[in-house]
């Protein structure tokens, strides 16, 4: 393997990385919101044509692609809080707006129709997609510990509680979601200057799989849980010669697995609580229960 | 007017054939409520099975007959191996095995028949070409077409029999309403559930065949658009309403058929995908069916 297909491997992945990030948001309060390939699809379209046909600069067109994924991904989800779907009616009322809109993406002359937007001008490199993965890394660190991200927590735990503590939840729900829209936005636009070539089909089922899939995989109640995933199941493979062909039917056959056994996947509360303990005990022959109790649930 | 009529026929066969997808689909997602996305991949499998027979016996009735009992048993596996471990858990965990499994099956049929080419259903009796005249139109239907209809028609007819008049329809209709309940009075759960896939999965599998004979070539993909479009078909229907997933299908079908004959082939497949947005939108119960949403 040569060392510029390595860093083409590196590259996709981190972008893969942001987008699953982007994906974990809504789930990790428990919503089913699969309309990650739509997001990430609005993103990439609209940043790729902003710099090809407009001659935006790269910045401003990815800061675009970020913004107007986020605004999809808030329209779709007011409108699906609004009539009040949970589970099974959201996931599919999510999906059918990604598929609708990869379905319209193939008949848009403007973008290239059916055949693809060609010739968009090459600006995302390595360092900028490494740089942006750590600071979007950074970020869910911080929003763990902001009042932001405690929210999210008690909305995955019992979404009717929450209004009584006076939180305006759809708003709080709505912010979250947008945020996770934009970041796959913000995947796309990097994406769409990387291959330089994307087609409305590129951000079909296979997309929502390849990030879905590897997330369960690596547990939901931490956002480093939908990390490991990606990184077992997405970077590894990808290195082992000879198994690129077979990465699908690995990483399905992982997951189905996986969930079989612990449903909640790799990376529990429970884990994190039990590592704690350990590692406390270790250092701290004393024990103090009062660190390692704490989110154990 | 040719045209018209061609398409009306095109419509019924396309439409028969979404018919009986959604009303397995439909079934499983009435009696099991969950988000099950393994359906097009059984398909998928039957029509292959399908085609192996086919190209063994040199029977259309034995591709159908082995197509559908080899989907069956596909069904049974998904229940056990996908369904069944994590029938406690929420919506995603069912989502997400039932895409692990659908994937598995999509891939190992890529990787072991001819690479993932597409591959088409060999001339036979099905492909036979009828041309008829009616009232001086003249159109062309297939063997093959007429097939899908009439067996869509007859497997439609004997699934309604089953959930309507036989003990396992009473147990399945017992387990739709309340699993809980359905349990106590000695029903066992886990044995309808898998009854109830291994039946919507005997469906999928034939209309896998029939798919088989209607279109050029299948692939391992085809499965995919079809479970979309038999998802709206549900939605629409009603969940666990098969009168609402036939007339839905048929519907569908017609309106496919009519945008194919009449508007750009290639916004065909937004109708249903409008359809599902609208549907949630407006009625979440569907046209014929229960509430959707549920209530807390």
């Amino acid at each position: 393997m040569g060392a510029g297909s390595l860093e083409a491997l590196v590259t996709i992945q981190l972008i893969y990385l942001i987008a699953a990030l982007g994906h974990y948001l809504p789930f990790s309060m428990k919503q089913l919101d699969v309309g990650i390939a739509g997001y990430v699809a609005i993103g990439a379209y609209t940043s790729a044509y902003l710099t090809r046909d407009c001659d935006v600069p790269f910045a401003l067109a990815l800061v675009a692609g970020t913004v107007a994924a986020a605004a999809g991904a808030f329209i779709v989800d007011a409108l699906a809080t609004r009539v009040r779907l949970t589970g099974f009616a959201y996931a599919v009322f999510s999906l059918s707006f990604a598929e609708a809109l990869r379905i319209i993406l193939n008949n848009v002359e403007a973008v290239g129709s059916s055949g693809g937007l060609v010739g968009i001008p090459p600006h995302t490199t390595l360092p900028i997609v490494a740089m942006t993965a750590a600071c979007v890394l950074a970020g869910f660190w911080v929003l763990d510990r902001t009042r932001l991200g405690a929210l999210r927590t008690a909305i995955a735990d019992d979404e009717f509680i929450v209004p009584i503590f006076g939180v305006p939840l759809t708003a709080t729900k709505l912010v979250i979601f947008a945020i996770g829209g934009g970041l796959g936005g913000l995947a796309g636009g990097l994406y769409s200057h990387y291959v330089l070539f994307i087609r409305p089909d590129d951000f079909g089922f296979a997309l929502l799989i390849a990030l879905q899939l590897p997330m369960v995989f690596g547990g939901l109640d931490r956002f480093y849980g939908a990390v490991l995933g990606l990184l077992l199941l997405g970077f590894i493979p990808e290195f082992v010669r000879g198994l690129a062909q077979y990465r699908l039917i690995v990483t399905a056959a992982a997951t189905l697995l996986v969930l079989i056994v612990r449903p909640s996947g790799l990376i529990t509360h429970q884990t994190i609580a039990s590592l704690k303990k350990a590692f406390c005990r270790r250092a701290r022959p004393r024990g103090v229960s009062g660190l390692s109790s704490d989110r154990s649930s | 007017m040719t045209v018209f009529l061609q398409q009306v026929v095109n419509g019924l066969v396309i439409g028969s054939s979404y018919a009986l997808v959604a009303v397995g689909f439909t079934l499983i997602f009435g009696v099991l409520r969950i988000v099950y996305l393994a359906h097009g991949a059984v398909l998928v499998a039957g029509a292959y099975i399908g085609l192996f027979a086919l190209m063994w016996f040199g029977s259309l009735l034995a591709a159908l007959v082995v197509g559908t009992i080899g989907a069956a048993i596909l069904g049974l596996l998904v229940e056990f191996v996908a369904l069944r471990p994590v029938r406690e858990q929420n919506h995603l965990i069912a989502l997400v095995t039932t895409i692990s499994f659908a994937t598995i099956v999509q891939e190992a049929l890529r990787l072991s028949v001819q690479g993932g080419q597409a591959i088409s259903y060999p001339a036979s009796i099905g492909s036979v070409l009828l041309q008829t005249n009616i009232g001086g139109v003249r159109l062309h239907v297939t063997v093959g077409q007429v097939a899908v209809i009439v067996v869509a028609l007859v497997l439609v007819v004997a699934l309604t029999f089953i959930i309507q008049r036989t003990w396992v329809g009473r147990s399945i209709r017992a387990v739709a309403d309340s699993p809980l309940i359905a349990s106590m009075l000695g029903i066992r759960v886990n044995v309808i559930s898998a009854q109830t896939v291994a039946l919507a999965s005997a469906l999928a599998g034939a209309a896998g065949v029939l798919l088989g004979l209607t279109i050029p070539a299948i692939d391992p993909y085809i499965g995919e658009h079809l479970q979309f479009k038999a998802l709206a078909i549900v939605l629409f229907g009603g969940l666990g309403s098969i009168p609402g997933a036939v007339i839905g299908g048929l519907l569908l079908g017609f309106v496919e058929a009519m945008a194919a004959g009449y508007l750009a082939t290639s916004y065909r497949d937004l109708f249903a995908f409008v359809t599902m947005v609208v549907i949630l939108f407006f009625r979440p119960s569907g046209l014929l069916g229960r509430r959707l949403v549920e209530r807390v």
